[in-house]
Formats: C-alpha cells, structure tokens, sequence
C-alpha cells in the first residue's frame, strides 16, 4: 500500500472502532449515566431492587405496546392507531367483564384488535394506500367507537371487574410482578421470532427491501399482514393489562401509547444494531423511559418538565448516531489527506 | 458438430405476445436457449426485452403464445412458479437487502438450515453452506460480512450465488455491468462462463455491445416488439447487430467534431480541489467556452464524485474555483444553478427526474421562478411553463403521449432527454454530464452525444464524466484521466481513442 504507515493507519482504525461503538451504544451509555445521576440524587431510594421491580411493572405494558410497534416497523411499515386500539381494548375488557368470563373476554377482545391489525394491513396491502394514513383513519375511527362505548356509563367504565382479573394487574410471584412476566415473555418470544425464526428473517427481508424480497419469492403481503395483526393484537393486550392494572377504563386511557411506543421504538432503533427496528433496542428504550420518569418522580421534577426530558432523549438519541458518522467522516477525510492512496481501506474499515 | 446436436433446447418461448393498455409490448416473439448456452437478448429501450423478461419471471400473463420448459408446456406462469422451475432472475438494482449480510442475502427466499429440535435458524450450518458455494463458485467473500461492505462487482456475485444457492437452471441477468468497473467485469465474464460450462443457461441483457461478442452464442434482436432475429454471434459485426437493432441504414454513434475551431475563454477554473469525503484530492484543471472536457477513471476513481461537487450536491473541503472570472463556491445546487451551472446526474432515477411528476413539470422544475405570473403571489404560469417544457420536447425529439405524461412511464433514453431538457430551458454556462448514457439505447446515446456537442458549438463548456471508454473518445475534446482521486494523466484529442483512455485508466 503506498503512503500512509501502518501505525496511522491502525490508529485510524481504533478511532473508527471507538466512533462506532460510541454510536451504537450511546443509548446504553446514556441509560447507565441515567442511572447513576438518579442512584447519586437519590441513593437510599433509586438503587434498590424494589424500586427497579418498581421501574420495570411501570414500563411493562409499554414494553408489549412497543414491542408489537417495532415489528410493525420491521416489515417497514407505520401504526399510528396503536394507541388507539389499546383504549378500544382496555373499553372492550371493562365493558365485556361484568358479563363473560375473564378468559372469554380476554381472547375476544386479543381477537378483535387482531381483526383490527389485519384490516389496517389489508388495506394497505391490497388498496396500496400509505399505512400513515390508513392507520392515522382507524384510529379516528376507534377513538370515536370508544368515545360512543363509554357514553353511557359517564366516560368511565369500572364496575363489574372481578378482583380475580385485578389480580393480573397487581399480583407477584416471587415478589416479582406478574406484568413484569408478561413483559418478559412477550419480548423474549419476538426476539426469537424475528432474529432466530426464518419467519422473522423475512420481516425484515421485507422491511429492509421490499422489491428484493418481492423478487426473491417471498410473501410481502403476507408478511406486512403478520406485522399489523401482531401490533394490533399487543395493543390490544395493553389495553387487557391496562384494565387489570387501573381497575377501570375511560376514552384515553391508551393514547399515550401512541407518542409513548414511537419513541421507545426510535431510542431503541439508534441503539446495539443503529438503523434497524429490533426487540433488544425497544427494551433499552424502555427501560431508558422507565428510568427518566421514575428517576423525576423520585426528585419531584414536574411532568410537564419530564414530557420536554422525553423529547429531548428521543432527538438527541436518534440524531446522535447520525452525528457519529459525520465525525467519523471527517477523522477518515484527515487521514485521507495525509495518505492520499488509501483507497481500499477508506471503504471498509471492518475487513482486516 | 453443430450446437443443435450437441445440446437440446431448455427453454422454448413461441410467438409471445402482450399487450398492454395503447401499446403492444411484445408481439409474436420467439426464443430458445439450449442447455448451457449463453443467449444475449438486446434491442433498444421499449424494444420489449423487458416486457419479455418479465412474462418469463411470471411477473406479467401473456396474451398469446406458448413457453416449454424442457419440452413441457408450461400454462399459467407465476413468479413461485418461475422460481420452482430453476428460473433465477438478477436484475439491475440487484436486489440485495441491505441490512442483512452476505449468507442471509444469498439464502433470502429460500429454506434456511433450522436446528432439529427448536425450528429456529442454525446460523452456523448456513455460514458453512453458504461458504460451501461461495467456495464452489470460486468467490473468496466471508459469508458473514455485510452486503453494505462489498463492492458492486462482489455484490453482483452474491447475486449470482443466490441464484444458484437452489439450483437454479436458467439465470436471467439484466445489465449487469451498467455498474461495474472494467476490471471487475472480466471477473463477472469468468464466473458466468464458468456457470455455462457447467450447464446453466444464461440469458444476457446488455447495452453494452462489444460484451456480447466476448461473452454470448447467440443473439436475439427484438425491435418495436418483434423479433428481428437470432443469429450465432460469431457472423455479425459490431456495426450489423447496430444496423439490427436501429433498423435500416447503420446510424453515426457520435458527432463530428470540427478540430479546427477555436475554442472561448476559460469558463471554469479549479485549482486544488478536495471534495468533502475523500474521493477527490487536489484536483486542479480548466475547461474552456465551446469545450467538451472528459473526465474519466475505473469505477470510484472520483469523476463522478468531481460532478457532484461541482454542482454542490456534495461538499467542497479545500480548494478554489473561478466561474467567468468570478468565485464560484457552489454549497447547493440552487447556487450553482444561479450561475448558470447544470447537471446531468449519473442515478437518473433518484437523481435525475421525479418520477410521479409529469414530463413538463420535471423539465421547468429547475426554472420555476421563470414561468411566474407574478413575483408577489409566485404561482407559476401553467401554460406558459408547458410550451417552454414542449417546445423542448420538440426539439429534443422527447417520446411521449405529451407534456402531460408522467415521466416515469418513459423510456430511459427519452428520461435523460428530459433531463437534457431541463438544462436547455435556458442555455448553460458549464453544463455538467454524470454517466449521461448509462442504461439508454443506442439512438438515444447517439441524439445525446449530438446535442452535447451543438451546446458547445454553440458556446457553453461542457464537463463530460463517464466510465464509458468509447464515448468519451467519440465526444470529447480532450480527456482527463482519474486515479485515486487525483488526475492521473490528460489525454489529448490526438491520442483520443478508447484503447488509450482504458489504458490510463488502469496506470503506469
């Protein structure tokens, strides 16, 4: 190789390596800078394993919520009615648990927001319209069907909830929340199926190229379908535990969901794999919200200052992996002026 | 001994015809492929070679006509179909997912190795099968490493072991050297043959004539939806398979050029350009009024990336540019266009028109605040934008049903046209050409390389990129030659041939 010694060049290298770890882990760092700041404010409250069990039941059914979102996002595709189908399930449960039993009521209101998932895909799969604005349309429409649901009982469903279902919502096993099980072995078993199951191999086939994945064979339609059906059905599963949780359920009750899902998911697309939609990432992007909201409550920060807190993560974090490629770009372009043939290595500093 | 006897048919298609709403697309065309024969299908855009294609992928339902697949007739032709029959078809945006590395991308469509017990994927079993052909094909990539890492030829490669990963029998490649270095060809040429020897039948898409005389047995000339015909390759010429797929009289490629003529003054000068990424270093040089300036270099080599820069799509780290004696420091394409600086850009698609948008809009898009009613209320004068946009079909000779036609549904050729089109709304001061001819048939390469050299005559200096060896000698005044980066060698009209220019190309 002419010019450039060998040693610029390994410098080169590491600086890349440290550019780019930086990046992919900056949430993780952020996370555990958070984490210590709230342990030194707060040392006799924060770092316990009460309150951790506390930080992860808080986070437990946006975990769900968001984990449905990101293979929705996977297959390359919006769902803005999630929020929206969490409060339609969390009425439904309210509404259907004075008369059935918690089971039935439990898969007909998982089946309804399925049903709800697969007509937003069909839709979009099948009258080519955007999912942005199909989704932005059910979710009016849900909205309003809560809103009418709810009108009769005064906006707020509660009664006729069995305590046995409460139960869902405010038992422990081990001490450990049941919502945090739940939480648990819904990312685990979609961690599984999008990175170890061909299935979820082609989710993000169809995520990452739509047309390469047309042309090799592989069902588009059928995948996208999958990843509307699975966001819905999580939504809707939300809006179960939110019952569960609250013992009532009224018109909003899941629309934070929404704004809530989107930035876990985002936060966690910037972390670990930086630009792909995956389940670990969404966990850190939980667990980073958990740890912002639970670490103001302790010290008594306002929530209108936690919402601006929350903004300001989700543009730092997203931004902030952008960020590191423009600083590693202008690293190489130095050394490249210095050792102008350097051709081969500037365009892949990862092959030895 | 004849081929015939030798090996017997593959893949048989009878008097195919489609049809499609105002056009017919294919009409009554005929073709064969033997076993492990290398077929090259050309003809010019909207000759109905793609239409073609795509009923034998299943992607489109022929009205008429028959396909045997070895001898059997085969009705209803879905894509899975296609697939399940050893069709593999690789087309020119490769189809390659991005995020996913070499072993995922190659496997993509088709069963993975799962573990016995769980179903899930064995990541290890799949690494050392797809080494395994990866090794079968003589490529040394690791089937780890991510598709975004590998160079365009290697990805063509991963393309072609995908292909293959099931045993794929006829292999179906749509210009597939469009963007490949030179070099890097004769490797792709290596491993197709190599694929042939060993049984496969490829069918080969390619503008690039000379190829099919190094690669292809045959050669099938489709033009205006019809066959021409299907002759050995080894008794045509160059200038037969032209006069072939242009019909009639063998047509002129390139403009004279008066030699004698004076050239203007100096309309750019750069002195010490470095580009914001890299890829072009203390590059210095001039082009003059009535100038056609070609630069040149292997795939990467930075005249491209000159292109872009000079247009301010791409930053500008070091060094100083005067345009008409002033300084120009173009930091947008808005700025450059202000001082009367157009581009060709080398991705027509994503680059060059606006797909969705019809042909008269894209044609003024780069003059709007020309054709406003008003300055205040600055709504822009349909009628008034459509003539200037069709008088420039007009004089262009741009193929369309109208001003009106959205210009995604034309033809390469006439798309760059209207690109063409958009710079001559009002007449360039430096008109800058990035890989002009990249994918267009022959007529519309030969109406282009005209109109480059009339904006010259007529006064504007042209920078012409290309990695196309035998236009730029066809083109250009004198030819600058990149490495690196870096300006390797200038070649002077007297030298100019493409023989010289690939020469410096390659160095030393």
């Amino acid at each position: 190789m002419p010019g450039g010694t060998h040693a610029s060049q390994s410098r080169r290298r590491r600086l890349e390596r440290v550019g780019l770890t930086a990046g992919r882990f900056g949430t993780v760092f952020g996370l555990l800078l958070l984490v210590v700041v709230f342990a030194s404010l707060k040392p006799n409250v924060f770092p316990t394993v009460r309150n951790l069990l506390n930080i992860l039941n808080q986070i437990s059914l946006l975990g769900i919520c968001a984990a449905g979102l990101t293979l929705c996002l996977a297959v390359g595709e919006f769902d803005l009615s999630i929020g929206a189908v969490a409060t339609l399930g969390a009425v439904l449960t309210a509404g259907w648990l004075p008369h059935m039993h918690p089971i039935l009521v439990v898969l007909a209101v998982l089946g309804v927001c399925l049903l709800i998932g697969l007509a937003n895909g069909l839709i979009i799969t099948t009258l080519r319209v955007s999912s942005f604005m199909t989704t932005l349309g059910m979710m009016t429409v849900l909205m309003g069907f809560s809103y009418w649901y709810t009108s009769g009982s005064g906006s707020i469903l509660y009664s006729g909830i069995p305590k046995a279902f409460l139960q869902i919502g405010r038992g422990t096993f081990l001490n450990i929340p049941y919502l945090i099980f739940i939480m648990a072995g819904v990312l685990i078993a979609l961690h599984v199926l999008l990175n170890h199951s061909p299935t979820g191999r082609r989710m993000y086939a169809v995520g990452g190229s739509q047309e390469a994945a047309r042309f090799a064979g592989i069902p588009v339609k059928r995948l996208k379908l999958l990843g509307f059906a699975l966001s819905g059905t999580l939504a809707g599963l939300t809006g179960v535990l939110l019952v569960a949780r609250m013992g009532l359920a009224e018109p909003t009750i899941g629309d934070r969901f929404l704004f809530d899902a989107f930035t876990v998911v985002f936060l966690g697309a910037a972390s670990i794999r930086v630009g792909q939609f995956h389940i670990l990432g969404t966990l850190i992007g939980a667990l980073i919200m958990g740890t912002v909201f639970n670490g103001f409550t302790l010290l008594d920060v306002p929530y209108h200052l936690q919402l601006v807190v929350q903004g300001a993560i989700l543009i730092v974090a997203v931004t902030s992996a952008g960020l590191w490629q423009g600083l590693l770009q202008s690293v190489r372009l130095r050394s490249v002026r210095q050792t102008p043939e350097t051709e081969t290595t500037r365009k892949d500093p990862d092959v030895e | 001994m004849t081929l015939e006897a030798t090996r017997p048919l593959r893949l048989e298609m009878r008097g195919i015809t489609k049809t499609f709403p105002g056009t017919i697309a294919c009409e009554g065309i005929d073709f064969d492929l033997r076993y492990g024969e290398i077929h090259a299908l050309v003809g010019q855009n909207g000759a109905g070679k793609s239409t073609l294609i795509k009923v034998l992928a299943g992607i489109h339902a022929r009205d008429g006509g028959e396909i045997l697949i070895e001898g059997s007739p085969v009705e209803h032709l879905t894509p899975r179909l296609a697939q399940d029959l050893g069709m593999r078809f690789i087309h020119q945006e490769l189809n390659l997912v991005p995020q996913f590395n070499v072993a995922e991308n190659i496997v993509l469509g088709n069963p993975y190795p799962r573990r016995p017990v769980s179903g899930l994927i064995s990541w290890g079993r799949l690494n050392r099968h797809v080494g395994g052909i990866l090794d079968h094909l003589g490529i040394s990539i690791d089937p780890r490493r991510s598709v975004q890492s590998l160079t365009v030829a290697e990805q063509w490669t991963v393309a072609i072991a995908r292909a293959l990963y099931t045993q794929g029998k006829i292999l179906v490649m749509d210009e597939p050297t469009s963007s490949l270095a030179r070099e890097d060809v004769h490797e792709l040429f290596d491993l197709v043959r190599s694929l042939a020897e060993r049984g496969t039948s490829v069918i080969y898409i390619s503008h690039r004539l000379e190829e099919i005389f190094e690669l292809a047995e045959r050669v099938t000339v489709l033009k205006d939806a019809r066959k021409v015909t299907t002759a050995n390759v080894s008794e045509l010429s160059l200038s037969d398979l032209v006069r072939l797929m242009v019909g009639g009289k063998p047509q002129e490629l390139y403009p004279s050029i008066d030699e004698e003529r004076a050239l203007g003054e100096v309309a750019i000068e750069i002195e010490g350009l470095t580009s914001g990424d890299g890829r072009v270093v203390d590059l210095s040089l001039e082009v003059r009024d009535r100038e056609v300036l070609g630069v040149t270099g292997l795939l990467g080599a930075g005249h491209n990336e000159l292109a872009d820069v000079l247009f301010g799509v791409k930053p500008s780290a070091a060094g100083r540019i005067t345009l008409d004696g002033r300084s120009y420091r173009p930091t947008a394409a808005r700025k450059a266009i202000a001082r009367g600086v157009g581009l060709v850009p080398a991705e027509r698609r994503s680059q060059g028109v606006v797909g969705e948008m019809r042909l008269w809009e894209n044609i003024i898009l780069a003059h709007l605040r020309r054709f406003l009613i008003d300055p205040v209320t600055r709504i822009v004068h349909r009628g008034r934008a459509r003539k200037a946009a069709s008088e420039q079909m007009k004089a262009l000779q741009i193929v369309a049903t109208g001003p009106d036609q959205e210009i995604q549904f034309l033809s390469g050729g006439n798309q760059q046209k209207a690109v063409l089109a958009k710079w001559l709304l009002r007449r360039p001061r430096l008109l800058i050409l990035s890989e002009p001819t990249r994918g267009i048939d022959v007529s519309a390469k030969a109406e282009i390389y005209t109109l480059v050299r009339k904006l010259a005559d007529e006064g504007s200096a042209i920078l012409f990129a290309s990695t196309e060896v035998e236009e730029l000698a066809g083109v250009c005044d004198r030819v600058l030659v990149m490495r690196s980066g870096r300006i390797a060698e200038e070649v002077p009209r007297s030298e100019l041939t493409a023989q010289r220019i690939m020469e410096a190309c390659y160095g030393e």
